[in-house]
């Protein structure tokens, strides 16, 4: 066995051990859409309620404006389906692309490790909802996507683990400043969206 | 030169790339190994073999859906014996230096 060879299998092998544990075929270009999306959708909310969102919070929006919670609702949840929509479609291509299953350990372990933080995160929600506590909304969703983005760092890029904190601390922010909800919400999942979905593309393609 | 960590059963590319992904993961099924190596059933069946008669893997058979569903996983021995065979990689590229 000459050199070459040598040095050939052993890059092999460290690409092996990282492609087996890790699901990197999330495409940077959802990052960026989903980004546009929930800039299209706060600006939708926007043009519907005035500039109420941003400037006196929720809970005043929602007892102010005529089916506030409605609209609400079916404007997250289009955009959540959007989103995800357009991910799982991104994803599912460039896995293809890449000649690699896009169903494999990794990306079991990834759905795993996003699923528990994401529906505790999305029970949160429904609760502060339902039972009125709407400055709680906003925080608890960057709060606990923030989550589940951490979580899922393990098995993905690394920088997933820097957009996590991000959001996590925005939804701190959001807590603290109640008012400005929908402020941060839009620099969470609008523009620090755009900003990782570039990041990923200028970093390693696509 | 010293080749006692060279091991003849890693030798293959194939088994040592086997080993390699089960360094790294607590288990791992035959459908996926077979997709990221792309291998056939039979080349890859037969390398586990020689692994499992090594006593460097071990096998799980379960069932998901009353389908087969067959894991496997690295042993103590098995892990280092990956270990020494790098070593050993390392030693010989050094040297054709």
């Amino acid at each position: 066995m000459n050199q070459g060879d040598l040095l050939k299998d052993l890059s092999h092998i460290r690409s092996l051990m990282e492609k087996s544990t890790k699901f990197i075929s999330i495409s940077g270009l959802s990052g960026i859409l989903a980004g546009v999306y929930t800039l299209l959708a706060v600006g939708f909310l926007a043009q519907k309620f005035g500039d109420y969102g941003f400037r006196t919070g929720l809970r005043e929006w929602i007892s102010d404006a005529e089916n506030a919670v409605g609209i609400l609702v079916g404007t997250a949840a289009a955009l959540l389906l959007l989103s995800l929509g357009t991910g799982v479609f991104l994803a599912l291509k460039k896995a293809s692309k890449a000649g690699q299953a896009a169903w494999n350990p990794a990306s079991r372990i990834l759905l795993a490790s996003v699923a528990v933080p994401l529906l505790t995160g999305g029970a949160v929600a429904v609760m502060a909802l339902v039972k009125g506590h709407y400055e709680v909304l906003i925080p608890a969703v960057l709060v606990f996507y923030g989550l589940a983005l951490y979580a899922g760092s393990r098995v993905s890029f690394k920088e997933l683990r820097v957009l996590g904190i991000l959001q996590i601390g925005l939804g701190l922010l959001a807590y603290g400043y109640a008012p400005f909800g929908l402020l941060f919400f839009t620099l969470g999942f609008g523009v620090l969206h755009i900003l990782y979905g570039g990041v990923i593309i200028k970093k390693y393609g696509a | 030169m010293d080749l006692s960590l060279y091991d003849k059963v890693l030798e293959s590319r194939i088994r040592l790339q086997i080993m390699s992904v089960l360094m790294v993961n607590e288990d791992y099924d035959f459908n996926s190994l077979k997709e990221l190596l792309d291998l056939t059933d039979g080349n890859l069946a037969s390398n586990l073999k020689s692994l499992e008669k090594a006593g460097y893997i071990e096998v799980i058979k379960t069932f998901i859906d009353r389908k087969p569903n067959t894991r496997y996983k690295g042993t103590p021995s098995g892990k280092r014996a990956f270990q020494d065979h790098l070593t050993a990689l390392e030693q010989l590229i050094k040297q054709g230096r």
